[in-house]
């Protein structure tokens, strides 16, 4: 048995030089000396850059700063010559940081990025934008006249990996000119639908026209990548008309009268959309609608934040408008509870800097597997993550009905996410200890049906957690195998089935690991490929339905018979962890 | 003679009223019978065929139906049959184009069973103007708004931006092509003009006003006739330095205690050297009640806190200067402002439809003061009613107070009229005088409720109209015969002179239309008339107007 332990408190400011080499640098929860502060101010600033594909500067880009459950609805700024920001007087919350530019889009998402996804105020963060593809052609008549003024959109349909977008339909637009061409441009890499009428005009009651010249079960795939332009995308205008989708929305039972509906019909084929507005007391229609099947949704918005959304209704249009179509709006589910801290009385926790609540942040995730592909997806976008309140009570709002897990996400170097549960009502208050009668919410899905409000969800963040530094042992001139991560599984017998034992890095280009926010304990260690799959090898590894991906990992880390223990608040450093077997080839990532 | 000639057509007109009076031509306001409407659309005084005409239905922005869609034939006919009765616009669908008579579409107020015919468009082939923007290195500017301004003044004497339908911008290679140009000279201009109402956003320009080829005085610019149907490739326009930018930050805090206030929007508005001042930007306040706006220009601006929400927090606007550097330590004082309370009653009909209605409505002020005079407006303030009829404004300044109706996201409404406000009982006819911080208790906003309506139409009696003269239609009870309070008006009088007031209490009232000539300095030419209107139906009536600018006997 391998044991490399590190008995020696350590503070590593080698963290800074490490991070360079990454294209972002995110909230480094390694900041010692901010960990071992006790004085917090109430406000501070967020720095940082915008560069471009090339590493150069983005001079003139906005940055977006938004807090999630805050009054203060963030702020923007922009970059200066140099590309950099700076926004200062900021409270202390959890923010959401994004940049964009004309022509630009943000760089993918790297599932193996180890950046931050939200931001504290000290931090210093570097953004990525890409010069945007194009999509530039013409649309003509079938007499070959120009089309004027009538508004093309690219859907993408398939990112840079091939998924789908989580949240249904995303497209840019452009309007043609006097000779009929135009020119979208600011693309993300991927595959796109290019369509024309619908919206414009003259053509609002005309049904989307695709490239070259087809409804959409003939429509040509557009690749595009980024800085690159793909011209000729011609369309020849089509003309005919659609029909109407109309009716009336109403609330059930509304809190207060809603100021208004929004519509949206989705295809149930490729989450096509359009969207329709209906005042109080008024109607709603669509024109220019297509034969095909559709999803229509209302939503209402309150001004406390909550919205009321109507069950998708089936929409068959064959040959005729469709009229008279009622759909109601009704609560939607909503979880709430608490974040409860717990110190560690172990000596060497002493003094250490605890999480704040508006620095932390809880999302509700849905199950992937378990939602219908043809309904419309952006009803899973409108449950935001949320802070808690200074007592730790959160509320996560606004959640349809489905199966979820909770990921809360929080800063402070020596404390760790212990545990989630759904708690019986039996005791008054939240216990901080959860006992047989309550539910793991962590290793369960939390099944939430149509306006139902669970309340009494603890989330148990502890002191004493621990944190690794090494690296993994290479054979002379090897390199680090692409997209390798290193794994812990919980090694002691009564933590076998805890998924927040479980933890997973990836291994850096130069073979470094780096592990924090460890539950101090026993762990079978071991490298191994990234795991398969649309979200991260940690989010997954995670999942309540990933039993058969835990059981794998463990026969493996049995075999490679390897264990560390963390002792409370201990950093090991300069671990050394040896490759036993010759590693499989990782699951391939597209970019 | 003149006088004479007018004082017969007003009796003409008294007989013709006293017709509508004795034999009132109402009919049931709900029953539609459908309506036609045709017209022709030519280029150089020839049918265009294959031109999409749409008719819109509905105000701006308030669709409630799709449109209707017709092609013109061969001859350039185009025909809508089978319109519901109501108000629509009518326009040619060909942004390439541009209307020979300066307006792009034409309002129709249709009556049930109507056949409208003639109601044609002569379009002329736009200009092009193309080019790119760069900035001094030569990079392209991307999605920089292009405007092109005319170079001379319009026979009607304006020189104001009048640009094609679609927002012209630069796109990723900095190219931009502005199409449906009207004929005339232009100077083709990027970037924020120090006068220009626009300059807020976050994507607002960076580069001073730089006309083509790369000059920030407007009278050494290119100048580019458009001609029919012409294009001007390379009208290029290269910026110089971005425009030096500064920071404005400092503290809000109560007037009394200079407290901390926490969370409160600020707006800052620019004052330009017209007097206008126009909404810039905002930042809110953060715990410590400290603010910071970035990237202000240099100039003269003020800042203001808008309306909050229950709340009776205001503050008088701070003016300053940003000349040539940051500007730090503002102090942002906040008072408690003066107040109105009282009740919202119906007078007349109040069963359960008034009653419905009344539940919908939001009450509205307006407070006239010198400083809100001098830029250019203040703040509209909203209250809600509560379900006793009661409501409350706060937060407001002392000055004169004028109230409105108004529906939920400020919509307009129909079916309840504003009749009078009253203070202990008597009538404020010229509004509310508030002093500062004074609370005003015992407020009384008279309403009434229904659903008659009056249709009608204006005539010229002698000469023709400019293209660009407009009518406008209002209302108001006879005991207010100088027309101090219009309690309705037509929202538009169609390209026919028809108009429709509708949502109207039962009672008599004083319709009174009144030409405008936009840039006329001659006086206003009006004519009232006196009608009866019954709740539910539709009053028509007529009105003949003589547009010299004589006075009319009867309408001192």
């Amino acid at each position: 048995m391998m044991r490399s332990v590190d008995h020696t408190r350590r503070i590593v400011i080698v963290v800074g030089l490490l991070l360079t080499s990454l294209s972002a640098v995110g909230r480094s929860q390694q900041s010692s000396a901010a960990d071992e502060a006790t004085e917090v101010p109430a406000t501070g600033s967020i720095t940082g850059r915008v560069l471009n594909e090339n590493g150069q500067p983005l001079p003139n880009a906005s940055v977006s700063i938004r807090a999630y459950g805050s009054a203060a609805s963030g702020r923007s700024t922009t970059t200066d010559r140099n590309g950099t920001f700076q926004a200062s007087g900021l409270e202390r919350l959890a923010y959401l940081i994004s940049a964009s530019a004309p022509a630009y889009t943000p760089q993918p998402r790297d599932l193996d990025s180890t950046q931050a996804t939200y931001f504290r105020v000290g931090d210093t963060v570097t953004l990525v934008l890409f010069k945007g593809g194009v999509i530039t052609g013409s649309v003509t008549t079938s007499g070959d006249e120009p089309v004027v003024g009538v508004r093309v959109r690219a859907q993408l349909i398939r990112d840079g990996s091939g998924q789908a977008p989580r949240y249904g339909a995303t497209f840019r637009e452009s309007a043609t000119d006097d000779r009929g061409v135009y020119r979208i441009y600011g693309l993300a890499t991927g595959t796109y639908l290019v369509m024309t009428g619908n919206e414009g005009n003259a053509y609002d009651t005309d049904t989307p026209t695709y490239s070259p010249s087809s409804t959409r079960d003939t429509a040509a795939e557009i690749n595009v990548r980024v800085g690159e332009e793909t011209a000729n995308v011609h369309i020849r205008y089509r003309g005919e008309p659609g029909y109407i989708v109309s009716g009336r929305a109403s609330g059930l039972e509304p809190p207060v009268e809603p100021k208004g509906f929004y519509l949206t019909l989705t295809s149930t084929l490729d989450q096509w959309n359009s969207s329709a507005y209906q005042f109080s007391g008024q109607g709603f229609f669509f024109s220019g609608i297509a034969d095909g099947d559709y999803y229509l949704t209302a939503r209402s918005n309150f001004p406390n934040g909550e919205s009321m959304l109507s069950e998708p209704k089936e929409v068959r249009v064959r040959g005729a408008d469709v009229t008279g179509i009622e759909v109601i709006t009704k609560p939607l589910g909503a979880v709430s509870g608490s974040v409860v801290l717990e110190n560690s009385k172990a000596a060497e926790c002493k003094g250490k800097r605890r999480p704040l609540f508006s620095e932390t942040l809880v999302s509700a995730w849905h199950n992937e597997k378990n939602k219908a592909k043809d309904q419309p997806q952006f009803i899973w976008s409108l449950g935001t993550p949320s802070s808690p309140d200074k007592q730790g009570n959160i509320s996560l709002r606004n959640l349809w009905p489905g199966q979820y897990h909770f990921i809360p996400r929080f800063s402070a170097k020596y404390w760790y996410l212990d545990s989630i549960s759904l708690q019986s009502s039996v005791a008054p208050g939240p216990k901080s200890t959860p006992t047989d009668r309550d539910v793991d919410a962590a290793r369960h899905w939390t099944t939430l049906k149509t306006g139902e409000r669970l309340s009494r969800l603890v989330i148990k963040l502890s002191e004493g957690a621990a944190s690794l530094q090494g690296k993994i042992s290479l054979l002379e001139g090897e390199k680090t195998p692409a997209r390798l991560y290193v794994y812990l599984l919980p090694a002691e017998r009564e933590k076998i089935a805890d998924v927040l034992r479980f933890y997973a890095a990836p291994v850096l280009a130069d073979g470094k690991i780096r592990l924090s926010n460890l539950a101090p304990g026993r762990y079978l260690i071991l490298a191994q490929p990234a795991l398969d799959g649309a979200t991260s090898s940690l989010t997954k590894l995670r999942l309540p339905d990933e039993t058969e991906t835990r059981e794998k990992l463990r026969r493996d880390a049995e075999a490679a018979k390897t264990e560390i223990e963390f002792k409370p608040c201990q950093n090991v450093t300069d671990y050394q962890l040896t490759l036993k077997s010759p590693l499989t080839e990782a699951p391939k990532k597209i970019n | 003679m003149k006088s004479s000639a007018l004082q017969a057509i007003f009796w003409v007109l008294l007989i013709f009223c006293s017709t509508v009076q004795t034999q009132p031509q109402t009919k049931p306001a709900k029953k539609e019978a459908p309506c036609s409407i045709s017209g022709k659309v030519t280029i150089k005084d020839k049918g265009a065929p294959g031109i999409a005409v749409v008719l819109w239905p509905g105000d701006f922005g308030r669709q409630r139906t799709p449109p209707y869609k017709s092609t013109t034939d061969q001859e350039g006919n185009y025909k809508f049959t089978n319109v519901a009765p109501g108000t629509y616009r009518v326009m040619p669908a060909a942004p390439a184009f541009v209307n020979s008579d300066e307006q792009g579409s034409k309002t129709l107020i249709i009556a049930e069973g109507e056949t409208i015919e003639r109601i044609n468009f002569a379009l002329v082939r736009g200009g092009v103007i193309t080019g790119k923007a760069v900035d001094a290195e030569g990079l392209p500017l991307i999605e920089e708004q292009i405007i092109p301004w005319p170079a001379e003044a319009n026979a009607q004497g304006i020189t104001n931006y009048v640009g094609p339908i679609l927002s012209i911008q630069t796109d990723d290679r900095g190219v931009y092509r502005i199409f449906g140009l009207r004929p005339g000279k232009y100077r083709i201009a990027l970037g924020q003009n120090d006068d220009g109402p626009y300059l807020g956003g976050p994507r607002r320009s960076q580069y001073k006003q730089t006309f083509s080829p790369g000059v920030t005085d407007s009278s050494k610019a290119s100048v580019i006739e458009v001609t029919e149907g012409s294009e001007t490739p390379s009208v290029d326009i290269i910026v110089g330095r971005s425009l030096a930018t500064f920071a404005v930050s400092g503290r809000i805090v109560k007037g009394e205690t200079l407290k901390a206030e926490p969370n409160l929007r600020l707006l800052l508005h620019k004052i330009t050297s017209n007097g206008i001042s126009s909404y810039a930007w905002a930042a809110t306040s953060n715990s410590q009640g400290e603010f910071k706006i970035e990237k202000v220009t240099p100039g003269k601006y003020f800042l203001s806190i808008p309306p909050q929400p229950n709340s009776g927090v205001r503050s008088d606007s701070l003016r300053f200067e940003v000349m040539d550097q940051d500007v730090s330590d503002l102090l942002v004082k906040t008072s408690e402002g003066a107040s109105v309370s009282g009740l919202i009653v119906l007078e007349g009909r109040s069963d359960r439809t008034a009653q419905a209605m009344l539940r919908q409505v939001r009450v509205e002020t307006f407070i006239a003061d010198a400083v809100n005079d001098e830029l250019g407006g203040g703040p509209i303030h909203t209250a809600t009613i509560n379900s006793d009829g009661s409501f409350r404004f706060s937060g407001l300044q002392g000055g004169l107070a004028n109230f409105s109706l108004t529906g939920a996201n400020r919509r307009q409404i129909t079916g309840l009229t504003l009749m009078r406000v009253e203070r202990d009982g008597v009538d404020q006819l010229h509004g509310i005088e508030i002093k500062d911080g004074e609370q005003v208790k015992g407020v009384r906003i008279v309403v009434s409720y229904g659903n008659g309506s009056i249709r009608g139409v204006v005539r010229i009696e002698n000469g023709e109209l400019p293209p660009n003269a407009r009518f406008f239609v209002g209302v108001s009870t006879p005991g207010d015969p100088r027309m101090q309070r219009t309690i309705a008006h037509s929202s538009e009088v169609d390209s026919r002179g028809h108009f429709l007031i509708e949502g109207l209490p039962a009672g008599t009232y004083e319709v009174r239309a009144t030409l405008y000539i936009p840039n006329s300095r001659t006086r206003r030419p009006s004519v009232t008339q006196q009608v009866s209107v019954t709740d539910g139906t539709v009053t028509e009536v007529s009105l003949s107007l003589n547009q010299s600018p004589a006075p009319s006997s009867g309408n001192p």
